[in-house]
């Protein structure tokens, strides 16, 4: 993870959330669901643009919620890790 | 035994304010104590009766509740507040976090929205409609990313420059800053010109403007009085 986090994580362009109803999903184009997100895998989600770090996702979550620095920083790996893992993600360089 | 816990209630509606009393005893189990229906009279009595929660309107009577959150934070109030909003709005969320707040729920939650909301703020959580998480973390790495930028350009200006920036700000003309400096009227001029180009900016209104939104005359504070005491 330390290494792809010079990366930046980038939603697959074939992957849309879908979040109609209490619990988001992440489906394919044919509508096929992938994954089950919580509130906050979703927030996440959605700041998987190419451009935002995880550093400055950590940092904004720990603005605002009251979690430690080490604890924001490992649940977004964590989840982060699922959506890569899953397929859903790709890491792109800067620019 | 236990104490009970206390609560201050703010809407700018006699009638509103009383339904989020019922509601706060009923659903929470607190004590209000107190409503108020201006901005002034909720920190007041918040001052007054040193509550576990306040719970106010965004709207009041003179102003904005998250401008009276604003006040209890820099009096040094632990009150936790909860702001209950006409609509969910990312922008109105950013700010009142950044007031202080410790939660915030629009007035579609519902009664037994509201009281959860209340009971998990009294409980030490920030609380954030779940579904504006995802809006409220890009707006702050957005505003983040902004004040890095501005500290960039701020950063550029020398000693001399920033303490030009801070007379600007405070309504000197030329004149007046080079009596201020002991300087030239023209030195005055040019040390103008340099935190303007040096800002990127076109005016002094738009330096003071930029100086204000990114909080870089409270830096250029603190900073001096670090080198003060050291």
């Amino acid at each position: 993870m330390t290494t792809r986090f010079a990366q930046l994580p980038k939603q697959r362009a074939d992957i849309h959330l879908v979040a109609h109803g209490p619990t988001p999903t992440l489906q394919d184009g044919h509508g096929h669901e992938l994954l089950v997100l919580n509130a906050t895998a979703a927030a996440l989600w959605s700041l998987c643009d190419g451009d935002t770090a995880p550093g400055e996702m950590v940092d904004a979550v720990c603005e605002i919620c009251n979690v430690d620095h080490a604890s924001a920083k490992a649940d977004i790996e964590r989840t982060l890790d699922v959506l890569t893992d899953a397929g859903l993600l790709e890491w792109v360089h800067r620019g | 035994m236990t104490t009970q816990l206390r609560a201050v209630v703010a809407s700018r509606h006699e009638v509103y304010a009383e339904a989020l009393r019922l509601a706060l005893e009923s659903e929470v189990g607190v004590d209000v104590v107190s409503t108020a229906a201006s901005a002034s009279d909720a920190v007041e009595e918040a001052e007054r009766w040193r509550p576990d929660l306040a719970v106010m309107t965004v709207d009041l009577r003179d102003g904005s509740a998250i401008s009276a959150c604003r006040t209890l934070r820099e009096n040094g109030s632990d009150t936790r507040v909860l702001l209950l909003a006409a609509a969910a709005d990312p922008a109105e969320l950013v700010l009142a976090l950044e007031a202080g707040a410790d939660g915030y729920v629009a007035e579609d939650a519902g009664v037994s929205g509201l009281g959860a909301a209340a009971r998990r703020v009294m409980e030490g959580e920030t609380v954030i409609p779940e579904l504006m998480l995802g809006d409220v973390l890009r707006r702050l790495i957005a505003t983040r990313r902004e004040d890095d930028a501005a500290l960039s350009r701020f950063n550029r200006l020398s000693r001399r420059e920033q303490e030009v920036l801070r007379l600007i700000a405070e309504g000197y003309d030329h004149q007046r800053i080079a009596t201020e400096l002991v300087v030239s009227p023209h030195t005055a001029r040019t040390h103008v010109q340099n935190v303007l180009e040096k800002l990127e900016v076109h005016s002094r209104l738009e330096a003071v403007r930029f100086a204000l939104d990114h909080r870089l005359l409270e830096r250029f504070v603190l900073v001096g009085a670090a080198e003060e005491a050291s």
